[in-house]
């Protein structure tokens, strides 16, 4: 499992890459797809997950639906068309910071 | 799957309350959340209340309310680059448009106040007010909180009374009283008694209060004491010097016994006599005119155009030297001819029309309180010394008026 650090940085690019792949997720459901996805090496923290969905849904990125759920209430969460093209611009943000990292901490010498 | 009872989600949401959840959004997010998870993870043998001790601390570094708080900053946040980008954005606007006002005005072309204007506009109700909203999201303690506040408030009143007072609104001076109030006993006294407590920054706390002490002290002694005591004193003697004038003229129309038969060539003798004064009175003026004009040749509206009203330019061109003694400034020639010609008018009037035009002209010396004492002051200094120039233009077009009446009194 990564440290906190690392995952901080990169929680609304995973919330709206995933989000923008399916058709709408609630909070848990999302904590549970990364930890599958990763196989347990990125496990997204409840003290991060819900303070950024609140603010991405205040921003217009998220919209959200609201379920009844036996006794309680669900909110699905959904991407909007402008978090959509947001989405995309923070995906190749971050392959842009990797590919510089790679090089930046030479992990990966570049060949030729 | 463990199925939770209604009570069993109504005490999750009552402590999810209890913990420092204020938001009902937040509330049912995390009661969902938590419910997921003791629904999905726990085995069916275990202990409720256990399990959910042990699920909550998944949420917190510390305390529940943490997530509170993180999604109020995030929220507050939300316009905060924008934000950023209007403060940047106005502060440029407001300098480069202060500087561009600023040359205009000294060159006397048209347009200045326009600029100063908007410069001062964008500074004081767009450029601080954002700085505040910002700044004092950033700091944390109290005591810094005050030093924003306090130093935007004074900030927007400094520039709200210069705005005034470059535009002769009225209230300027106690807009700028008030500015300087609160940068004297409510923004330095914080500043100073919360820098000096911590020994990284005691040095420049000290310092930097100095400074500002010199500062604020110095514009405070040019501008507000000063200048306008004298002027409201010089309005209050033009005011009195006209009410006294009216007086005079209605009194002297209803008695009838004063009026005496006057033949054409003694009429002629006194328009000429009453030519002559006056054009002594327009020729102080238009030097004065040319002096504040840099030599040229200007007029009285150019020169408040281009708000040539210091006090100490007039002072000069009437007295020879600065002490704001009035038994040490000399009047110029200019002065002295002026008030030998009024002379010499007033005892010609007297003689032969037996009018008295003291009660009109006094150029008597009177009692003037200066610095606190009584001292024998001469007409010249009455109406010229440390005197504004619109103050001077209307003691001069005030004396015109009174040998217009005089004139008029006698025929």
């Amino acid at each position: 499992m990564y440290s906190s650090e690392l995952i901080k940085g990169t929680l609304k690019t995973i919330i709206l890459k995933l989000l923008s792949e399916s058709d709408k997720m609630y909070g848990y459901e999302i904590t549970q797809k990364v930890k599958e996805l990763t196989g347990g090496k990125i496990q997204l923290t409840e003290g991060a997950l819900y303070p950024t969905l609140h603010a991405l849904e205040a921003q217009g990125i998220l919209s959200t639906d609201v379920v009844n759920v036996g006794n309680r209430i669900r909110k699905y969460y959904s991407v909007t068309i402008t978090g959509k093209q947001i989405a995309k611009e923070k995906v190749n943000e971050y392959s842009d910071f990797i590919d510089t990292m790679i090089f930046l901490l030479d992990l990966k010498p570049k060949m030729g | 799957m463990y199925e939770l009872s209604k009570d069993q989600v109504d005490f999750i949401l009552e402590d999810v309350r209890r913990n420092g959840i204020k938001t009902e959004e937040l509330q049912l997010s995390l009661l969902d959340h938590i419910c997921c998870v003791i629904e999905n993870e726990m085995s069916p043998d275990k202990n409720f209340d256990d399990y959910y001790r042990s699920v909550l601390p998944r949420f917190f570094k510390k305390e529940l309310k943490e997530i509170q708080e993180e999604t109020d900053l995030l929220l507050t946040f939300k316009h905060y680059y924008a934000m950023k980008k209007v403060m940047l954005r106005s502060g440029m606007f407001s300098a480069i448009t202060f500087a561009i006002g600023a040359i205009f005005k000294i060159m006397h072309w048209p347009g200045a106040s326009v600029l100063l204007q908007l410069a001062i506009i964008s500074i004081s109700f767009i450029f601080l007010p954002i700085f505040f909203l910002i700044k004092s999201k950033e700091v944390k303690v109290v005591q810094q909180k005050f030093i924003i506040g306090f130093g935007v408030i004074f900030g927007i009143l400094f520039c709200l009374s210069t705005l005034f007072k470059i535009m002769h609104w009225p209230g300027a001076r106690f807009m700028w009283l008030l500015a300087l109030g609160v940068l004297f006993f409510l923004f330095l006294p914080v500043f100073f008694f919360s820098g000096i407590r911590n020994p990284d920054t005691k040095m420049n706390t000290i310092l930097s209060s100095i400074m500002v002490v010199i500062a604020g002290g110095l514009l405070f002694t040019l501008t507000a004491i000063y200048g306008a005591k004298y002027k409201e004193e010089a309005i209050e003697i033009a005011d009195l010097h006209l009410k006294n004038v009216t007086i005079f003229a209605s009194s002297s129309l209803d008695d009838k016994t004063n009026k005496i038969e006057i033949d054409s060539l003694v009429r002629i003798e006194l328009k000429q006599k009453t030519e002559k004064v006056l054009n002594n009175i327009s020729e102080v003026r238009n030097s004065l005119y040319k002096y504040l004009g840099e030599g040229k040749s200007v007029n009285e509206e150019e020169l408040l155009m281009g708000y040539r009203n210091d006090y100490l330019s007039c002072h000069q061109f009437f007295f020879k030297s600065y002490t704001r003694n009035p038994e040490k400034d000399l009047p110029k020639e200019i002065l002295i001819h002026l008030k030998k010609e009024l002379k010499t008018y007033q005892s010609y009037v007297n003689q032969y029309f037996k009018i008295s035009s003291k009660s009109i002209l006094n150029l008597d010396n009177q009692n003037r309180t200066f610095d606190g004492k009584s001292v024998k002051t001469d007409w010249e200094h009455i109406y010229f010394s440390v005197t504004p120039f619109e103050t001077i233009v209307r003691n001069l077009n005030q004396l015109e008026i009174d040998i217009r009446l005089i004139e008029a009194s006698c025929i």
